[in-house]
């Protein structure tokens, strides 16, 4: 790792490598540069970041802070002569917590956030909020807890976003916002979610739902230095890029959720059936019997979620039997266009406008006949 | 929950339950209103009949075979398109001319150039109705034809029904209404007023000021008519009562839509007093000789002098006050249009009392007519370059309807300014500039494109199919307030000169144009010329 990184070499512009580290899921490199300027350059997956500066076999370079033009070249040259004897291992998820009530589809939250005194009066609003239906006055209060809390009740965030009925509008509005603060990763991750759910829910319009998939991506790389460790990253960049056609990306990238925290959020196995629909649809059946098991009322330890959802899903299986046994053909049923507009298309708005029309001038004929009569 | 947080799908899903139950009743309510039009004209003295055919087909002509289809929206029409392909979720506007479009689309390419053409033929249909509204208000049918020959060919109003602006199909239901109206007035037919109620609420549905304004015009045309001000209509009865109960149920789903996009447009009350005066002078297109003729104009200060045509005068005005909190210069030929239809109306009354003057001496009345006329037509001539100036944005469209014939049949990237890219205000570029593009003109069902920002482009390139950026005039504009100069040279966007520098462009389609400068908004810079060009973006 240290020649890969240029220990003990001389780099252009007078760069030398001060300290190399691990942090979580990557490896963080401290160099000084002329001038006493400083350089942060983070290693990463190849796949877990999307915009890197270097793409290697094995490594996603990114810029942490600093200029790194001049020494870029040289280290791109340096990564790709020693990555052939590097290797990725993916560790074992950590011990299952004691089970905690979870909202609906949202992944637990850190035990921390309900048990400390001054956070839980917090938490325990934004969950009566949540209850009462006021999704988005939820958001902004697990937002605020968030900031306590780093990351501690980010499936929260996620669900209230997932029922607060995003129009691509509000998406673009919340994007408008992170741009404004690109320094604060938790706003990035919430544009990206909400871009994300406003493709899924409500994309119509200017902003169709690639462009909002797209969109999902960008923030999502933003967001990615700090929530690396987030399983509900790798989900959302993996339907994201499933939905865009980018079958590869998707897989590397949902196999990671899985493999990070799918014991804690089924949803991650409810993608991975997604994602695997045309290219495996055993494992999508057996991943959907996953979700359906670990989110069984009967069985799980906290409130069930959202009852349509699990019908949704029971449905979804049937149909993915179907197709395997030749008696359905495949259909988009993980991300359908919105039902409304499919109502609203143009010939079918016609039709019933006619329709309506008719039935007036008939009411119309019968009420004369009726008065002459 | 209040109203402003209902859920976004069911907010659409009501707006579009009532615009196909008002759409639907308006196919019985309009032929209703052109019964009593063709009856109200037939029952008058039949005079005229033939200046009144001519006058009809001299609109049609202009509008159809001598004026241009022509977007005057200042690139807001694209996203008004766009609003109108996928119906839901309403614009702020509100769904009733959104959702006549709509259903154009059932037989029309997706295109801005079919509203236009819609908008056209809705104009030439709608004059009958005008015609006999007039005929209502003003009690002759000599004035009605007069009027009806100032409807054909005032240029203002030629250039907007010829345009992609929602105020054509509003005026169509808005007269119809008042006509049924007038005529509940006078008959008690329930019928009448049915058909009154589902034209009026359409236009209510496709405005947001006619939500204020089909009420006032209604209350203010039967003072008109009466000669008096008008006091109830006689004693409700209860299927009259469930008939306003009904429309006052249809107009629900527009009232959230104004509170919730509406209402947040509106200025403070304080600044709203100065608005109203600003609607009333500076921003008033009646006083434009340069848009609206000023022979019209002062040849409708004579009707003032019958009292009984007061009303109607106040009809203008409230057409010209309700759009005051959002009128400026590059929409006050379209949203006060309605005003300059009343003004014509009393114009076609003076020039009736500046006959009369000369009364006893045919030759004096007819050089008095004479002179009037020509003094209108010299005036309402004078409009002409200034309502159909070149402007870059006429450039634009011109140059992208010549740039799509070079992108690729298969699929491909297009890169091209929007909302993404706009400025935010702290660094000193407005970010008011409408960045709107026409997608639906390149993207699925119609092409194969895939559209992307700049800013987004940028930032994650997609490498996978050939890529193009359209750069066309707003990559020079931003928009600035009254009062600023014009900043130096081309002005260039900063996304756009950031796109030059990452990624080698190649032109494949380039045109110079003469820079037009601000016609209508306050948007480019001082350069003599503006470089379009559809480019290939290749890698450096």
């Amino acid at each position: 790792m240290a020649e890969l990184l240029g220990q003990d070499r001389g780099l252009p512009g007078g760069c030398k490598l001060q300290n190399g580290a691990i942090e979580q899921r990557m490896v963080v490199a401290h160099y000084k540069c002329d001038g006493d300027r400083a350089l942060v350059l983070e290693l990463h997956h190849r796949h877990a970041v999307t915009a890197a500066a270097i793409t290697s076999q094995h490594f996603a370079v990114t810029v942490r802070s600093g200029d790194p033009s001049v020494v870029l070249a040289t280290l791109e040259g340096l990564i790709r002569k020693n990555e052939a004897e590097f290797r990725w291992v993916l560790l074992p998820p950590p011990a299952k917590p004691r089970a905690v009530p979870v909202l609906l589809d949202a992944p637990p939250p850190s035990q921390a956030a309900i048990d400390d005194p001054k956070t839980a009066p917090i938490f325990r609003q934004a969950v009566a909020l949540h209850r009462a239906g006021d999704y988005q006055g939820a958001l902004e209060v697990f937002v605020e807890l968030a900031r306590t809390k780093p990351k501690a009740i980010l499936g929260h965030i996620v669900d209230s976003l997932a029922r607060s009925g995003l129009t691509a509008q509000k998406a673009q509005d919340l994007r408008d916002e992170a741009d404004l603060h690109r320094d604060d990763a938790l706003k990035q991750f919430v544009a990206s979610v909400a871009s994300h759910y406003a493709a899924h829910n409500n994309a119509v319009g200017e902003e169709g739902k690639p462009d909002l998939y797209r969109a999902a991506l960008r923030y999502l790389d933003r967001a990615a230095p700090e929530f690396q460790s987030e399983p509900r990253l790798h989900i959302y960049l993996a339907v994201s890029h499933f939905r865009l056609g980018q079958q590869r990306e998707a897989e590397l990238a949902i196999e990671q959720a899985v493999a990070m925290g799918a014991e804690f959020d089924p949803d991650a196995f409810y993608c991975r059936a997604e994602i695997f629909q045309n290219k495996d649809l055993d494992r999508s059946i057996a991943d959907l019997d996953r979700y359906i098991a670990m989110t069984d009322p009967k069985l799980s330890h906290g409130d069930a979620p959202s009852p349509s959802k699990q019908q949704r899903v029971r449905h979804m299986r049937e149909h993915l039997l179907a197709v395997r046994e030749k008696r359905a053909a495949p259909t988009e049923l993980f991300d359908p266009g919105s039902f409304l507009h499919q109502l609203l298309a143009p010939k079918a708005f016609a039709a019933m406008v006619a329709g309506v029309a008719t039935l007036a001038w008939t009411a119309l004929g019968l009420a004369r006949r009726r008065r002459r009569g | 929950m209040s109203v402003l947080q209902l859920p976004a799908e069911l907010v659409s899903l009501l707006h579009a339950a009532v615009a196909v139950l008002l759409l639907g009743l308006s196919l019985v309510a309009l032929p209703l209103a052109y019964r009593r039009a063709w009856r109200l004209w037939r029952a008058e003295e039949p005079l005229q009949e033939r200046w009144s055919a001519a006058a009809l087909v001299v609109a049609a002509v202009l509008r159809w075979a001598v004026a241009p289809l022509w977007l005057t929206m200042v690139f807001i029409g694209y996203r008004m398109t766009e609003t109108a392909i996928q119906l839901v979720p309403v614009n702020h506007y509100g769904i009733g001319a959104s959702a006549l479009y709509h259903m154009a689309f059932a037989m029309l390419p997706l295109d801005h150039r079919s509203l236009m053409a819609v908008n056209s033929l809705v104009g030439v249909l709608a004059l009958p109705l005008h015609a006999a509204l007039a005929l209502q208000l003003l009690g002759s049918k000599v004035r009605a034809v007069r009027f009806l020959w100032l409807l054909a060919a005032t240029p203002l109003l030629i250039q907007l029904d010829n345009s992609e602006a929602n105020h054509v199909p509003t005026l169509w239901w808005l007269s119809g209404g008042l006509l049924l109206w007038l005529e509940f007035a006078q008959t008690r037919s329930r019928l009448a007023l049915s058909g009154s109620l589902v034209l009026l609420v359409l236009a209510m549905t496709s405005r947001v000021e006619m939500v204020l304004l089909a009420p006032l015009l209604a209350y203010l045309a039967l003072w008109t008519v009466r000669g008096e001000r008008p006091r109830a209509l006689g004693r409700p009865t209860l299927p009259t009562a469930l008939l306003w109960l009904g429309t006052g149920t249809l107009l629900v789903p527009q009232l959230i839509n104004l509170m919730q996009a509406g209402l947040p447009l509106l200025p403070e009350p304080a600044a709203l007093v100065g608005r109203l005066g600003i609607a009333l002078t500076l921003s008033n297109v009646l006083l434009r000789p340069s848009l609206f003729p000023l022979g019209i104009l002062l040849v409708a200060l004579p009707a003032l002098r019958e009292r009984k045509l007061w009303p109607l005068a106040a009809m203008a005005v409230v057409c010209v006050l309700a759009v005051a909190p959002d009128v400026d210069r590059g929409n006050m030929a379209r949203v006060q249009a309605p005003a300059a239809l009343f003004v014509c109306m009393l114009a076609a009354a003076g020039l009736d009392r500046l006959v009369q003057s000369r009364m006893g001496s045919v030759v004096g009345r007819s050089r008095v007519a004479l002179a009037t006329w020509a003094a209108m037509a010299v005036s309402a001539a004078f409009t002409v370059p200034f309502l159909w100036a070149p402007s870059n944005e006429r450039a634009e469209e011109l140059f992208l309807r010549d740039a799509l014939t070079h992108l690729p049949a298969g699929p491909y990237t297009l890169i091209r300014l929007s909302t993404e890219d706009r400025v935010p205000k702290q660094v000193g570029r407005e970010s008011t500039t409408q960045l709107h593009f026409p997608d639906y003109l390149v993207k699925p069902p119609v092409g194969q494109a895939r559209l992307s920002s700049v800013a987004a482009w940028l930032e994650r390139p997609d490498p996978g199919h050939p890529t193009y950026f359209f750069a066309g005039v707003r990559c020079f504009a931003a928009w600035r307030p009254d009062g600023q100069p014009p900043p130096a040279g081309l002005n260039e966007h900063p996304a756009c000169r950031q796109l030059r520098k990452s990624a080698k462009l190649v032109p494949v389609f380039q045109r110079t144009v003469p820079n037009h400068g601000d016609v209508w908004l306050n948007n480019y810079g001082d350069a003599a010329e503006l470089p379009l060009a559809l480019y290939k973006v290749e890698a450096r």
